[in-house]
């Protein structure tokens, strides 16, 4: 069941369907004696956008890794769909519907904008080999390809270089070349960074629209507004460990959380 | 019972090991023998080591050395310098050889020379053509013609006999090469000839269309290349190719039935300088040119016949004066008109490197057929008898 | 001059050959795939074989050769550069040098070290005055690099595996994150520059008119130079630097006074531009 881009999901738009999209189970990564990943458990349901904070090196990008497939898990499973992809390749994991985007903006820099959503969209429409050697620039593929930069705002620098992009458009384009590969779990790791606060609300009405789509959302994030706004649920990471979940009022609240992460600044915001 | 058991086998093979080497001991006469089998040399090694073996399974058939069996014991240098002088210690340390035959190109041999005049044990080169491999000291020999030598020869043969006034010479850049243009040069500028262009090459070449056209350009009367067949056969098509209609000439490295293989008809008309007469009707000639095809299914080439020639003359030697080092060299300096041998016969050492009468071939009907001959002293010797050099 | 310029342009088409699927490696994986000129000599033997006991027809010969080239460039990958990816840049430098090497033996061990004459029969066009003269060979040569460069032109910037193979070379583990199979287009890639690699030594063999085990090391360090000179990963840069070179060598070879062997040229070269420019002359 792949979700059509543009198309709108009636009846649970914001809504958070009690259907398990994805579970880890004491999921491990250790480099070396550091144990990034330490026998972490998560779940997310259908349509919930989930936050994911935690100090620097609490293992959250570490974690993204093993569920993006990045990184093998040394341990632990990870159910995504009711399918075990534990030790799927990447490339495999996004052609079932994870999709994700990186802390520091890549795109393909060499690429024009809407090629890199083209690539994007390859990932489901590239089955056999035949269809490697068709021209990449046929007209429905690209009429596609214009839903999805129109939905994150890039009409008109679509045939720019993307090397040649501000951050502000990077970070939607990363989004969008995610959103092309059709997924149902988007990754979002550190999305706002680096963005000044126009830009930010621009990105957390793209994400919103997102998920009334229907896809599911973890999202990765420092600027403490923007992930408590946005998410529905908040998981924090310390040492490689969950110490605490739950609604972003509850998490904010937590005298363990206040005082390992968010310290004075979290005291602030709890007042 | 199991450590008891371990302890006999061992025991035994140690038995096994030490009974053998006596009785190897004691029945051969062990010569050394190092080639290139690997690497780019490695068809040269290929001719050399056959011949050697040739002439090994000949001595042999003929009652061996002095009753006892002769016995090659071979190397593969792959054609490099440090390899050359490990193998030749192991060959005097290890295997004990009577005499080292390097059957490898100029460096590794005049590697390899070394190592025997350290160890006084007797050396020959067999077609290494380099000035150096026998200054290394009274132990090393020489079996094939030495670059000074060849290189007069090419001049003479050019200035004199072709009467070729404006020479080009395309020179391939290593020991052989360079050794014989320098010899060459020397001659025919000596005769009157001008050298009108003059270039280096390096090994492993393919490409020599632009070398050609200036060649062409400079208009001359005859090219001499030395250098080895795979690059000679490029030289020689291209030249037909670019047009270049002037005489082409070459030294020892393009005798190889290879080469007019790899030249086809463009290799028609091409001289080079041999000691390997193929239109000979001497015995050993013969016996080897027909046994080596027969061996080998290849026709056999000039640096095939100096391997053969090498273990001939050396059996032949210990034959005479036994495996002391000493007798072996006071007797190879006085050897003279040595007849068993597949090129023409060896007149004499002279610096320790042979004399004997020099061939020019020319390449008719894709065959090399025999020229002309020199006899002259003053161009056969190293250092003419008569003294003006 | 022109004829020069014209053997210069046809020796730059072998050139060109090897080094641009060196470059598709490079441009890929980011290593130095010394083992490419192996395939070279692959191509060559194996057209070899196909000439003298399967059919007296170049195209076929050609078309086997190529093909088998690209299966081992394929193997190799998978058997020798595979495990080594994630290990220090020098280790594939070494390992494929080791395999260069070893094949050189291999293959002198099952055809023997004599050079092997390739004797192929062809029709082609051919252009022959007294001023210029192009044989059917060198016409095979650059007809068979133009047609090259122009499928691998189209390949990578109209259809979709071009689209795929262009985002691999800027990010992989982005390609692989956005549900592009990595292997798939890396074994792709193996597949066409040892193809090329191999038609590349099939031709020179016929030029030459010989085939032998070490065939390929002149070549190897050629079309190093070649992407230096090009530009790292760049494509068109190497086509265009195989060429120059080639022409820079023929031209400087002429001169009388300028007494340089031609690999001395070509490596002045290399050393020239990474003095001065070391991204090469199309390197980004």
């Amino acid at each position: 069941m792949h979700l059509e881009i543009g198309e709108e999901k009636s009846g649970n738009s914001g809504n958070i369907v009690d259907v398990k999209i994805l579970t880890l189970k004491n999921v491990k990564k250790h480099f070396e004696g550091l144990r990034a990943v330490d026998g972490v458990d998560l779940t997310l349901n259908k349509g919930e956008i989930l936050g994911l904070i935690g100090p620097n090196g609490a293992g959250k990008t570490t974690l993204l890794n093993t569920i993006s497939g990045l990184l093998m898990p040394d341990d632990g499973s990870i159910m995504f769909k009711d399918r075990d992809i534990t030790l799927l390749p990447a490339f495999k994991r996004a052609k079932l519907g994870i999709a994700r985007t990186f802390q520091i903006a890549k795109p393909f820099s060499l690429l024009t904008a809407e090629e890199n959503v083209l690539v994007g969209m390859g990932c489901k429409l590239h089955g056999n080999i035949s269809s490697l050697f068709k021209n990449c620039r046929k007209k429905e593929i690209l009429q596609k390809a214009d839903e999805i930069i129109n939905l994150i705002g890039l009409s008109d620098s679509k045939n720019q270089l993307a090397s040649s992009l501000p951050i502000g458009l990077l970070r939607k384009l990363e989004i969008g070349r995610a959103l092309a590969t059709a997924p149902s779990l988007l990754l979002l790791d550190e999305p706002a960074s680096g963005l000044n606060n126009q830009e930010r609300n621009e990105l957390a009405e793209l994400v919103e629209k997102i998920r009334k789509l229907g896809i599911s959302i973890i999202l990765i994030e420092h600027t403490m507004s923007f992930v408590m706004n946005l998410s529905d649920r908040i998981v924090v990471l310390h040492r490689g460990n969950t110490i605490a979940e739950g609604t972003p009022q509850e998490v904010a609240n937590d005298p363990l959380v206040i005082e390992v992460y968010l310290g004075t600044k979290g005291v602030k915001y709890a007042s | 019972m199991r450590r008891f058991l371990c302890i006999v086998m061992v025991l035994m093979f140690v038995l096994c090991g030490l009974l053998s080497v006596d009785a190897m001991a004691q029945e051969t006469v062990k010569i050394g023998f190092i080639t290139p089998l690997t690497g780019f040399a490695a068809a040269d090694g290929y001719s050399s080591l056959e011949s050697a073996k040739l002439a090994v399974d000949y001595v042999n058939e003929h009652g061996g050395i002095n009753g006892k069996k002769l016995e090659l014991i071979s190397y593969d240098d792959g054609c490099q310098p440090d390899q050359a002088s490990a193998l030749t210690r192991k060959l005097i340390e290890n295997d004990k050889v009577a005499v080292v035959i390097s059957g490898s190109y100029s460096s590794p041999s005049r590697a390899a020379a070394v190592i025997c005049q350290q160890a006084k044990v007797p050396f020959t080169s067999t077609y290494a053509v380099h000035p150096s491999i026998v200054e290394a000291g009274e132990y090393c020999h020489r079996i094939g013609m030495a670059a000074p030598i060849q290189g007069r020869v090419g001049g003479y043969f050019a200035a004199r006999e072709l009467g070729a006034k404006r020479i080009a010479l395309l020179i391939m850049n290593n020991d052989f090469g360079v050794s014989l243009a320098e010899a060459f040069k020397e001659t025919a500028l000596k005769l009157g000839a001008e050298i009108v262009y003059e270039k280096k090459y390096p090994l492993g070449e393919t490409e020599f269309r632009s070398y050609l056209n200036a060649i062409k350009a400079a208009d001359p009367d005859l090219l001499y290349a030395p250098g080895y067949y795979n690059e000679a056969a490029n030289i020689v098509s291209q030249a037909r190719e670019v047009g270049l209609r002037c005489w082409l000439m070459g030294d020892e490295g393009y005798d190889s039935p290879k080469f007019i293989e790899l030249a086809k008809t463009a290799a028609n008309g091409v001289f080079i300088t041999t000691d390997l007469n193929r239109d000979s009707d001497r015995p050993m000639t013969r016996y080897f040119l027909e046994k080596y095809k027969e061996r080998t299914n290849i026709d056999a080439d000039m640096v095939g016949a100096s391997g053969f020639d090498a273990v001939m003359l050396v059996s032949h030697i210990l034959n005479k004066v036994g495996t002391k080092a000493d007798d072996i060299i006071r007797y190879w300096d006085t050897i003279e008109n040595f007849e068993d041998c597949a090129t023409g016969p060896i007149i004499t050492f002279q610096e320790r490197s042979a004399i004997r009468p020099m061939d020019i071939q020319i390449v008719l009907n894709n065959q090399f057929r025999y020229f002309y001959r020199y006899y002259e002293p003053e161009i056969i010797y190293l250092n003419p008898p008569s003294g003006g050099k | 001059m022109l004829q020069v310029l014209l053997d210069a342009i046809v020796l730059g088409c072998s050139y060109a050959l090897m080094a641009v699927g060196l470059n598709m490696v490079y441009g890929l994986l980011r290593i130095i795939h010394v083992a490419h000129a192996a395939l070279y000599t692959l191509g060559a033997y194996v057209g070899l074989y196909c000439l003298l006991n399967l059919s007296q027809s170049l195209w076929i010969s050609l078309f086997v050769g190529a093909l088998f080239s690209a299966i081992v460039g394929v193997l190799m990958y998978r058997i020798i550069y595979s495990p080594a990816l994630t290990a220090p840049r020098y280790v594939p430098l070494i390992a494929g040098a080791g395999v260069f090497i070893a094949s050189q033996e291999l293959f002198r061990l099952l055809a023997g070290p004599y050079p092997y004459s390739f004797d192929a029969h062809f029709q082609f066009l051919s252009i022959m005055t007294p001023n210029l003269r192009v044989t059917e060979t060198q016409m095979l040569m650059i007809t068979f690099m133009v047609v090259a460069f122009l499928c691998l032109f189209i390949l990578i910037n109209k259809t979709n595996l071009g689209l795929m193979w262009r985002a691999c070379t800027q990010d992989m583990e982005l390609a692989a994150s956005s549900g592009i199979n990595i292997n798939l287009i890396i074994a792709i890639n193996f597949m066409i520059g040892s193809a090329l690699a191999g038609s590349a030594g099939i031709l020179m063999a016929l030029y030459r008119n010989s085939v032998f085990p070490t065939m390929g090391a002149m070549v190897s360090y050629k079309a190093f130079v070649v992407i230096v000179l090009g530009g790292f990963g760049s494509i068109p840069g190497a086509a265009i630097a195989g060429i120059i070179l080639a022409i820079a060598e023929s031209f400087l070879g002429m001169v009388p006074i300028f007494n340089l062997p031609r690999e001395a040229i070509a490596f002045l070269v290399m050393i020239l531009v990474l003095m001065f420019k070391p991204k090469g002359l199309f390197g980004r």
